[in-house]
């Protein structure tokens, strides 16, 4: 699936006035090269569920990149899925139980 | 235009009965196709035509039914009705028709006749009008060649008996004929007696061409004439018709051909009351190769064994009384069944054999009738019938042996495939339904049966695994609870449960036990992982069940803005609450952390209950949002299901296929996707329409919807729900499954307008 808030460099909870300003400041390139972003996030019903896909596209890429989970089936090719959704690691060590 | 109908009427009432038969059988097939007005048509133009206001030679309309018949079906292929080729066809049959003399039906009785007409129905509807007339007159005469009993004197209940039975046992006229003869003692209880058969020379006397058939006819008759003769003399010694029978034999024997010769099938005349029981077989001349008349006799009086040998042919008295030229035999003879003499012997054979079991059988009978008191009267009884099962054991031929061993034998194989699977597999442990009340509401009767089958049922299916137990298609779970299956109060565990079983799950007391033991060490990527590695032990897999619920429930918006708002402003949170808070922050190393702890801890049974612990609470029929096929897709390798399990396992429970991949990106997705679909994947904004689309939506029926749709929809959602279905998992995983059975509960009752 195809990263269009990467795209239009703003974070999944960017506020509908800063995903408009992006929108607006692309270039025909850009809109030519992404042919679906632009109707896509334009579309409030479209963009909501894209916005609700990408949070588990997020989730997923960061499930594949934990240490405990490398080597899992990968029947739908999610490997290639998420290829363009790579949150950045934040592991914590909170080590042994009742430590905080 | 029409004839007034009363006019018309008036004119078919005028006509012979005969005709007004013939005109009904004609019209009232039209009157049904087409209605009254053509039935009026009909009527009328029949009757212009007998009154010979058309004066075509070759009109149809001149002929019998039957003769009309046979020329409609020699035309049919020659083009419609109203083309010259099928009026050349016409005018051509009933010219060919008029050249054969016509049948004397009225010598021969009305059920002789509708077995003569059966007899060359073939001829009727494939041979054309003048080779079916030939027929009947083939039919007729060898009929009439024949003495016919004399059944004027019975009474209608006895008359219908055997015009039934032979009836059913004759495939021609002679044959019919013959069987009442021979049939008539054993219903009217005495001898018959015979009508002079003079009208057949009558019949014959101006036909050529059946001049063989006549001279057949005439053996035919000279045999049944002798052979009712002989119900008047004195039953010949045993011995006499032995010695008899040697010397027919011989005489068989020598005039026997070399060759084997084709006969056809033997026309048996028993005379009745004769209890020197003679098998008359008598060949009719009906044969397209060179045939011989045989008069058969079997020398039905040996009580020896030597009666039911292969050697039996000895016994029989073949006679051969004349030789048919074939040359002018009439078409109808090629119907006649030819059988060879082997088959002929064969039969013979199988009926001595019966008849000297029969004898056997009589004389048992007699010595048991004759016991002097009712112990030895039993036991002669019980030897009778044990001769009798002997002798129908000794009948059996290799099949018949085959098959009885087949019948005895399936029992054992049976039984020792069910040891054999048992001992296979290891057994499966019974996870009795900790909601025995919700299970007996679903299926009354369900925990015992599942009690004291399930062991077998796993065995017997490969059912090992609990996961797998829980994915069976529990038929059993299909019948609806009703009213008065319902329990009187809602348990302390339907009320510990909120309106909102998600956002409300119950902890129970006792503690979910995980089978696994749990991992030392976990490298966190949340701070979610260190609140997690807090928890008890027993409490971990519960927990991460619980994330995954909401992180799937709230991934789709399902949750309160207000609900966002106190969480993220209280201090003091439940521990239900923690979990809702770091789902609702999207924190997606939680999540990743989740997955792990599960992956590396939890049970396969535990993993894959989960995933339909989800499905079951979230996700509804015909309306599986983005967010839940992705994740549904994703938990299945992420728990080691694969994509082609989970597409099976889904599509069992809800009865339709798990959606694609969403492609929410893609405009080409978005257009394949339905407008009113799309709005029901807002489940905060179905919440806000009337209560009967809500219910509506919970089924996942359409608008339309029908008392079977609710009712199959109920029963896969019950099943989805089932406790059973979650046996590795806890007393909350259950219990919240248990309170979504009880919405779809309420959604059925509401559209089926049950009152709860």
């Amino acid at each position: 699936m195809r990263n269009y808030y990467d795209v239009l460099d703003l974070a999944r909870s960017a506020s509908s006035k800063a995903l408009n300003d992006a929108l607006g400041g692309l270039t025909t390139e850009q809109i030519e090269e992404e042919g679906d972003l632009k109707a896509i996030m334009e579309t409030t019903e479209w963009r909501t569920h894209y916005r609700r896909a990408h949070l588990q596209y997020e989730a997923i890429a960061a499930a594949m990149n934990h240490p405990a989970l490398q080597g899992t089936l990968d029947t739908h090719l999610w490997s290639k899925r998420v290829i363009e959704f790579e949150p950045e690691q934040n592991t914590i060590d909170f080590g042994a139980p009742g430590t905080k | 235009m029409a004839m007034p109908l009363a006019a018309q009427s008036t004119s078919l009432d005028e006509l012979p009965a005969a005709t007004q038969d013939e005109i009904s059988r004609v019209c009232l097939p039209v009157q049904y196709r087409e209605g009254a007005g053509a039935y009026r048509n009909c009527v009328q133009t029949e009757i212009s035509l007998r009154d010979g206001s058309t004066n075509n030679p070759s009109d149809l309309a001149r002929l019998s039914f039957d003769d009309k018949y046979a020329v409609q079906q020699a035309c049919a292929k020659a083009g419609g009705q109203s083309s010259s080729d099928y009026q050349s066809c016409v005018t051509t049959q009933i010219s060919e028709l008029n050249a054969v003399e016509a049948p004397k039906l009225e010598l021969i009785s009305e059920d002789e006749l509708y077995v003569v007409q059966q007899s060359c129905f073939d001829a009727q509807s494939k041979q054309g009008a003048a080779n079916y007339r030939r027929c009947l007159n083939g039919e007729v005469n060898s009929l009439l060649a024949i003495p016919a009993a004399d059944t004027s004197n019975l009474n209608m209940l006895k008359k219908n008996a055997l015009q039934l039975r032979c009836s059913s046992n004759a495939s021609n006229a002679v044959q019919y004929r013959q069987c009442v003869a021979s049939e008539f003692e054993s219903i009217a209880g005495q001898a018959p007696s015979f009508l002079p058969v003079s009208t057949a020379a009558v019949v014959t006397a101006n036909q050529p061409t059946l001049d063989n058939n006549q001279r057949n006819n005439q053996t035919v008759n000279d045999v049944v004439q002798e052979v009712a003769q002989s119900q008047q003399t004195q039953i010949e010694p045993a011995t006499t018709t032995e010695s008899s029978s040697a010397n027919n034999a011989q005489l068989a024997d020598n005039e026997a051909p070399q060759e084997e010769p084709t006969m056809s099938l033997p026309r048996n005349i028993v005379p009745p009351g004769a209890d020197q029981r003679q098998l008359t077989d008598v060949i009719d001349n009906k044969t397209s190769t060179d045939t011989v008349n045989i008069a058969e006799v079997v020398n039905s009086d040996s009580s020896e064994q030597e009666a039911a040998s292969s050697e039996s042919a000895d016994n029989l008295l073949l006679a051969q009384a004349s030789t048919v030229d074939t040359a002018a035999q009439t078409p109808d003879a090629a119907d006649a069944r030819v059988i060879s003499r082997p088959e002929l012997v064969e039969t013979l054979n199988k009926q001595a054999q019966a008849k000297a079991q029969g004898v056997e059988l009589d004389a048992a009978d007699a010595a048991a009738t004759s016991a002097p008191d009712a112990g030895a009267d039993l036991m002669s009884k019980a030897s009778v019938l044990w001769q009798k099962f002997l002798n129908s054991l000794s009948s059996l031929d290799s099949t018949g042996w085959l098959i009885i061993a087949g019948i005895l034998a399936l029992p054992a194989l049976l039984l020792g495939l069910f040891s054999f699977t048992r001992h296979l597999k290891p057994r499966t442990a019974v996870a009795p339904s900790s909601h025995p009340d919700l299970a007996s509401r679903i299926e009354p009767g369900l925990q015992t049966r599942r009690l004291r089958h399930e062991e077998q049922a796993a065995s017997l299916f490969d059912d090992e695994s609990p996961a797998s137990t829980a994915d069976i298609d529990h038929d059993a779970i299909t019948r609806i609870a009703t009213k008065s299956e319902r329990p009187l109060e809602r348990t302390g565990l339907d009320n510990a449960l909120a309106e909102d079983d998600i956002d409300n799950p119950v902890r129970s007391d006792a503690p979910h036990q995980s089978g696994q033991p749990v991992a030392e060490t976990t490298h966190w990527q949340s701070a979610f992982g260190g609140w997690l590695q807090r928890l008890p032990d027993t409490e971990k897999t519960s927990a991460c069940i619980e994330f995954l619920i909401y992180w799937v429930a709230y991934g789709d918006d399902r949750y309160e803005p207000e609900l966002k708002k106190r969480l993220f402003t209280a201090t003091d949170l439940s521990s239900h609450d923690e979990i809702k808070r770091w789902v609702l922050k999207q924190d997606v190393f939680a999540f990743s952390d989740v997955i792990a702890w599960m992956r590396q801890n939890a049970t396969q049974a535990e993993l894959d209950q989960s995933v339909s612990l989800i499905w079951a609470l979230l996700v509804t029929e015909n309306n599986v949002t983005p967010v839940q096929t992705t994740l549904i897709r994703y938990l299945s390798d992420a728990f080691g299901t694969g994509k082609e399990n989970i597409e099976s396992r889904f599509e069992k429970a809800f009865g339709h296929p798990l959606p694609t991949m969403p492609r929410t990106d893609n405009l080409a997705w978005w257009a394949k996707q339905d407008d009113t679909q799309v709005q029901d994947w807002n489940a905060r904004a179905i919440a806000t329409r009337p209560e009967q689309e809500q219910m509506i939506a919970r089924l996942g029926l359409p608008a339309k919807y029908n008392e079977a749709q609710v009712i199959n929809a109920f029963r896969r959602a019950a099943r989805r729900c089932h406790p059973d279905r979650f046996t590795a998992l806890g007393d909350r995983e259950r219990a919240m499954a248990e309170q979504r059975f009880i919405k779809f509960e309420e959604a059925r009752d509401k559209l089926l307008g049950v009152s709860v």
